[in-house]
């Protein structure tokens, strides 16, 4: 079920209703059972798939905490967990790759293999890893049952798309039960709410027509439409994406639980390397703890160093999907961090105000991030460079694109204000909070923006981060 | 919130008793969001949708046939038959179309023509799935006879991508559910989630009120549209003229027109209009699977279902160079096999009309003086139904009825 659609409405409705009038001990085997039909109810040949996974992650588990040999145990589950990701998600790249080395040399052919992704698998398979490599590192104290081990892979705001959840950080919760509260109820709707805009409005009304149209266009020569569509594009995806994180942590808040930030203003950011601490945040740290520095960090000189980003960066990409430009996507970012690093890094302080004096660096970085976007969005590696030539060469034969110019415009503004409102929402709240015509005006603004957003849902569009 | 209200609903127990500032909140909450959808909607009222617009829209034209066969019939004598197909059999104008032509082929083939009435259920777009969704209500209306027209281009991945309308699985019957399951509906986009949801609207009795919604989202879908297309139009000119102007463009650019015939698709045009038929399917490829499930359904209710796969461009395809034609035969084959392994007849008639026979790149026929392909097409269509006495006593149907 798609987060803006109106069966999820009712499903989510119908969950948290339920969820919260039974009394606490049902909860968490409600909210399996909830989590296990949400994923059932897209497709049913998805679920064998993640119980497996959850099944044999959780044997090999059982088999570490009492093994003298933990190792074996460990890497028994990255190569099944592994192995599956790779089968259905990566199989047919391989094939597709290697056959025609194959027929060259051997004369050999093959079939193509045509198997479904199934949702959300690049998630929950980091999560399933995470979880095992913690256990094996002792950072987990006690193997949970299974049920809340399935609930902690399965939880339903975030199995498809995300956050990615630790077991340290989310299992404690489960144990303790969601903690309802006036607050987290409140702060939870806001952030659905603001979530359905960001993804119906921005992204699907507003920004992904336009993108659709230049990208998929064959020989128009005008360099602006160009440059509007990718600046369209960067926006385009992180309000589709931010915009499905923001309605997981509210769902989470309704049932009591808190996720982690995914998204801390990207586009704002002053350093390639600030930029992947305000990017897919969770995705950033998992690659950071269970690839970066398991492969030698920062820690075996400045060569191996350069050599650790760029392979991070490159398997990231891949993660992001089943195509070469993928990778070179993670490629290119790796590059970027590289030469920064090599440049002399110098420690950001996230929460430190921007001043004039940080634009140049933030539209030298924003720029840059757009750029790779190119071979993220385009449909392989010839369009990608195509595009890349129009962005330079030609004649501007059609004007300027004003309204969506416009449109950008309105974006950046968005995602500045969103700095703004994030440090000051709990001095917000605080004055709302015991007000009654804080009650309404808050009733009246999101019920404004809810329906806006159900205004102009007719575009539609599935989240771009569910095909990951 | 009052601090009084928060120990009303913050305890972390069971419990939904709402606070007064709770019930404030959601009645300005839905105050205003009626207020905000009815203002939209208003100031959009002046883009009128057409009936293709949304996806269950063409359940405007489809039912009231639906409830006429359903009807008893006027004469005991009277034979009626549903024409199933897309705009191929329903785009020629009034009484040229193809059901009123195989009707009045049939009325002059036979010394005692029998009584006919066909019910033209065709309509723009609609294939094998919707016809799926719908066969259950189709074979309700017991029909003496189906004639349903496929296409090849139905199974390329240009057809799913665009011109599937999965909202009408709603009209699937509650116990017709769980079989459809087994079929591959995530080929056309459909969840087990939508599916549940089309099908609890419909079954609720609010098919109406669901058209009325989609046509407000289209108008507001519109709306955007029109406001550049306006700026872009605009008497003024100016910088605003840009994407009206760039749209067309691509529209030209991106069709992948044959440079010399502007009623004709180039090699990647056709390419993509026939997606993976031209290199040969079987009949495990979703389209015929649904093909195959739909003359299952009429097939268990006693309905004989000639179904006919439509005359396509084999000589321009041939022309631009993309035509295999061992790969179109196993793709005709597969499509043969969906029908006749479920108790269907099958016409295979890709390949009966040269190019001239063909008005445009979607494969609709051409209707001018000089010729009248749909015509012709539907001549032979009545002389096969003539030839094997479909319409005779002996219809099942009616044998039942005896």
């Amino acid at each position: 079920m798609l987060f803006n659609s109106p069966q999820f409405a009712l499903f989510l409705l119908a969950a948290v209703c339920l969820y919260r009038a039974l009394p606490v001990r049902l909860r968490n085997p409600f909210l399996l059972g909830a989590s296990l039909l949400f994923y059932t109810l897209w497709l049913p040949a998805y679920l064998v798939l993640l119980l497996a996974d959850i099944a044999v992650n959780y044997a090999l588990l059982r088999g570490m905490v009492r093994s003298s040999r933990p190792k074996l145990y460990l890497v028994a589950s990255i190569v099944f967990t592994l192995g599956l990701l790779g089968t259905f998600k990566y199989a047919a790249l391989l094939v597709t790759t290697t056959l025609p080395i194959l027929e060259g040399l051997f004369d050999f052919t093959g079939p193509i293999p045509d198997l479904f992704l199934p949702l959300g698998i690049s998630f929950y398979s980091f999560q399933i890893l995470g979880f095992s490599i913690d256990s094996y590192r002792g950072e987990t104290r006690t193997l949970p049952p299974l049920s809340r081990y399935a609930l902690f892979i399965s939880f339903f705001p975030q199995l498809v798309a995300g956050p990615i959840l630790r077991g340290t950080q989310f299992l404690p919760q489960l144990a303790r039960g969601g903690e309802i509260t006036p607050e987290r109820t409140r702060r939870g709707l806001w952030l659905l709410g603001v979530g359905l805009a960001k993804k119906v409005i921005l992204a699907d009304y507003l920004l992904a027509g336009f993108v659709d149209l230049v990208f998929d266009a064959r020989g128009v020569e005008s360099p602006v439409f160009y440059w509007v569509a990718l600046y369209s594009f960067a926006f385009q995806i992180y309000y589709d994406f931010s915009g499905y994180t923001d309605m997981a942590r509210g769902i989470a808040l309704l049932l009591g639980f808190e996720l982690p930030f995914n998204f801390l203003e990207p586009y704002l950011s002053r350093s390639p390397s600030e930029f992947w601490r305000r990017w897919h945040i969770t995705l950033s740290r998992w690659l950071a703890d269970y690839l970066y520095i398991p492969l030698g960090g920062n820690r075996r000189g400045s060569v191996r160093t350069l050599a650790n980003l760029m392979l991070t960066m490159l398997l990231g990409g891949l993660w992001h999907g089943a195509s070469w430009n993928f990778v070179i996507w993670g490629g290119i970012h790796g590059l970027i961090l590289v030469l920064h690093r090599a440049l002399g890094r110098r420690p950001v302080d996230l929460d430190a105000p921007l001043g004039l004096r940080d634009v140049p660096r933030i539209l030298v970085v924003f720029h840059a991030v757009c750029l790779a976007w190119v071979f993220f969005r385009a449909e392989d590696f010839d369009s990608a460079l195509a595009f890349i030539r129009h962005l330079f060469v030609g004649e501007n034969a059609f004007g300027l694109p004003w309204i969506q110019i416009g449109v950008v415009v309105l974006c950046a503004l968005l995602h500045l204000a969103e700095r703004s409102l994030r440090t000051r929402l709990p001095a917000i709240r605080a004055q709302l909070a015991g007000k009654t015509w804080g009650d309404a005006v808050q009733g009246a603004l999101l019920g404004a923006l809810v329906a806006l957003a159900l205004a102009v849902s007719g575009v539609g569009g599935d989240f771009i981060y569910f095909q990951f | 919130m009052t601090a009084r209200s928060q120990q009303n609903v913050g305890e972390n127990g069971p419990g939904l008793k709402p606070s007064r500032g709770a019930l404030l909140f959601w009645f300005c909450f839905a105050l205003s969001a009626l207020l905000v959808i009815r203002g939209i909607f208003a100031g959009v009222a002046n883009f009128p949708p057409q009936p293709w617009q949304t996806s269950i829209g063409v359940m405007n034209k489809i039912l009231p046939g639906l409830e006429a066969m359903g009807d008893p019939p006027a004469s005991p004598a009277l034979v009626r038959i549903a024409m199933l197909g897309d705009s191929t059999v329903d785009f020629y104008p009034k009484n040229q179309k193809i059901p009123d032509r195989i009707e009045a082929a049939l009325q002059e083939s036979a010394p005692a023509p029998p009584d006919i009435e066909i019910t033209n259920l065709a309509f723009l777009g609609l294939g094998p799935t919707a016809y799926y969704f719908l066969a259950d209500r189709i074979a309700g209306a017991k029909p003496d006879l189906v004639i349903w027209q496929v296409s090849l281009t139905h199974a390329s991945e240009r057809w799913r991508g665009s011109l599937l309308r999965p909202q009408l699985a709603g009209w699937l019957p509650p116990d017709r559910i769980p079989s459809a399951l087994t079929l591959p509906l995530d080929a056309i986009g459909l969840t087990v989630d939508e599916l549940l949801f089309y099908s609890l609207i419909v079954q609720t009795g609010q098919a109406e009120r669901w058209q009325d919604w989609l046509i407000n989202l289209s108008r507001v879908d519109k709306a955007r549209g029109d406001l550049d297309a306006w700026l872009g139009n605009s008497p003024e000119g100016g910088p605003e003229k840009n994407f009206a102007a760039l749209s067309a463009l691509i529209r030209l650019t991106n069709l992948s027109g044959h440079p010399e015939r502007p009623d004709r698709y180039n090699d990647l045009g056709e390419i993509d209009h026939f997606g993976s038929v031209l290199e040969g399917i079987g009949p495990e490829h979703p389209t015929l699977r649904f093909i195959a499930a739909a003359v299952g359904v009429f097939s268990e209710a006693g309905i004989p279902t000639l179904v006919y796969l439509n005359p396509i461009n084999l000589e321009h395809l041939d022309a631009v160079g993309v035509l295999d034609k061992s790969a179109m035969e196993r793709s005709v084959d597969a499509y043969r096999s969906s029908v006749v392994d479920n108790g269907g007849l099958f016409l295979d008639y890709h390949d009966i009309f040269p190019d001239s026979h063909f008005a445009d790149m979607a494969g609709h026929f051409r209707h001018d003086d000089e010729i009248q392909t749909q015509t012709q097409l539907a001549e032979k269509i009545a002389g096969f139904i003539s030839e094997n006495k479909l319409l005779g006593p002996d219809l099942p149907i009616r044998k039942e009825e005896n």
